[in-house]
């Protein structure tokens, strides 16, 4: 992972995105049907398990990124949060990333924007687990960061392409690596 | 004792000039470093002192395959190892490791389904809202622990080391003064455990267990006149049937007369072990004493 606490804080919160999060994901989605139907029924579109599983990385992508918005605007949140969106070197580089925060009295506040760009089946791991490959532009241009003075000590550039190794794990995709690409 | 004899009416001229005992072809029984040579009974060396200062000195300089205690930090703030709540500083995590107690139940999520290995505390100091138990995890092997060497420099400290007690002829006390030409007995005076070894202490956290052992490898002679005598060993104690001989281990003679401040640098080498590591350790104790050498004149009168 490459990430710097800088492109991690820009590309930290992510609660305002649903609308472009439903834009960019093949999430099932109610189609409603003309209005000159006496009694409109919604037709869904189903997925393939294959395509469900695309939609699930994407989700486990946009989770992980909740989640560290939280905990770094909440510098009580605990840290065990993560267990849930991540695992692996992810885990580690995010929770080494908060508590780094924490270290140096850092709070966050805004949240981060996640625009994905594309999601593909990466195959087994070493341990035989199923992975995706999720790639999203995380904008952090909305968020700040400040120290205990009141000082925002995050600079530009505020957007970074992340791409994102997700693992099936026994209760969820959780995100295992993420890299940063460069900007975006 | 040796100077009071020298003193002595009836001294002849032929005493004082006691030839030096023949070196020894062999090589020298001990290892007398590199600024000191073998001359056959001890090692010696002429050049002018390194001017150390008298008193006790617990040095952490020099030696081989010796481990520096480690210092931690977070970027540019340093952060103490250990914390007495908190546990051990892991750099890799940026937190106060411990192990977690009481363990959680292998039902709770951190164990993952594992049996074997445990769960560990990861936290920060308190600092307003911040701060605190951050997370908990699962690890294999402790993540953090004690450093050896700082275990092993506890564990020198618990030694209580000293340096020798000088023993000397002629003696620091009134009324005792050597001679020029005359040999002069260096040794350790009552040797013991704490000022000569071995000696063997342990230092234990966080249930792993260091063990040290030191002992004197040999003792630096300052004998201020600029002179410099490394004896291996704690040098022989002159009683006063040896008469005018040399020591036969370790000693010395004056040129010039003058009242001379003797340092002796005893230099142990702490060997320690434990945690999978081990090293080296050296410790260097002064004690000094002061001594006063004359000069026999031969007055022709009539």
């Amino acid at each position: 992972m490459l990430l710097n606490r800088n492109t991690l804080r820009r590309a930290a919160l992510a609660l305002a995105l649903p609308l472009l999060v439903a834009a960019c994901t093949a999430t099932p989605s109610l189609d409603p049907t003309p209005s000159s139907t006496p009694t409109p029924t919604p037709s869904v579109t189903s997925l393939s398990p294959a395509e469900q599983d695309l939609a699930n990385a994407r989700q486990g992508v946009v989770k992980l990124w909740d989640v560290v918005d939280r905990l770094t605007n909440d510098p009580q949140a605990s840290l065990q949060d993560l267990d849930a969106v991540a695992s692996g070197d992810a885990l580690e580089f995010f929770r080494k990333n908060l508590t780094g925060y924490r270290l140096e009295q850092l709070t966050g506040s805004g949240t981060s924007i996640v625009e994905l760009q594309s999601a593909e089946a990466a195959g087994n791991n070493a341990d035989g687990l199923r992975t995706w490959t999720v790639t999203a532009c995380i904008d952090t241009s909305k968020t700040k960061l400040v120290d205990t003075s009141g000082k925002n000590v995050t600079a530009p550039p505020y957007r970074f392409q992340h791409r994102s190794i997700v693992v099936e794990r026994a209760t969820a995709l959780l995100v295992d690596q993420d890299q940063v690409l460069g900007t975006c | 004792m040796l100077i009071r004899a020298l003193a002595a009416v009836g001294l002849t001229v032929g005493a004082l000039l006691l030839g030096p005992t023949p070196a020894n072809a062999a090589g020298p029984p001990v290892d007398c470093g590199s600024d000191a040579k073998w001359d056959g009974r001890q090692c010696k060396i002429t050049a002018t002192n390194s001017g150390r200062s008298g008193g006790t000195t617990l040095s952490d300089s020099g030696g081989g395959g010796r481990s520096a205690p480690r210092t931690c930090s977070f970027g540019s703030i340093p952060m103490p190892c250990q914390d007495a709540q908190l546990g051990w500083w892991s750099a890799s995590k940026s937190c106060y490791i411990q192990l977690s107690d009481p363990q959680p139940p292998q039902s709770a999520a951190a164990w993952g389904g594992r049996a074997e290995g445990a769960i560990y505390d990861c936290a920060l100091p308190r600092r307003g809202v911040f701060g605190g138990l951050q997370y908990r995890f699962w690890s294999s092997t402790a993540p953090a622990g004690p450093d050896p060497a700082v275990l092993a420099q506890q564990a020198i400290a618990s030694m209580n080391l000293r340096p020798i007690s000088i023993g000397i002829v002629p003696e620091d006390r009134p009324g005792s003064v050597g001679l020029v030409g005359m040999p002069v007995w260096l040794w350790a005076a009552s040797p013991d455990a704490q000022s000569w070894g071995p000696i063997t202490r342990s230092a234990s956290a966080s249930g792993v267990t260091v063990t040290a052992t030191a002992k004197v490898q040999r003792v630096r002679w300052q004998l201020g006149d600029g002179a410099v005598v490394v004896c291996g060993g704690k040098g022989t104690v002159y009683e006063d049937r040896f008469g005018k001989a040399d020591s036969p281990t370790c000693g010395y003679t004056y040129r010039k007369q003058g009242t001379y401040t003797v340092r002796a640098e005893s230099q142990w080498s702490v060997a320690w072990s434990g945690m999978g590591a081990s090293g080296t350790i050296p410790v260097l104790l002064t004690d000094s004493t002061t001594i006063t050498i004359g000069e026999l004149q031969v007055i022709t009168t009539g």
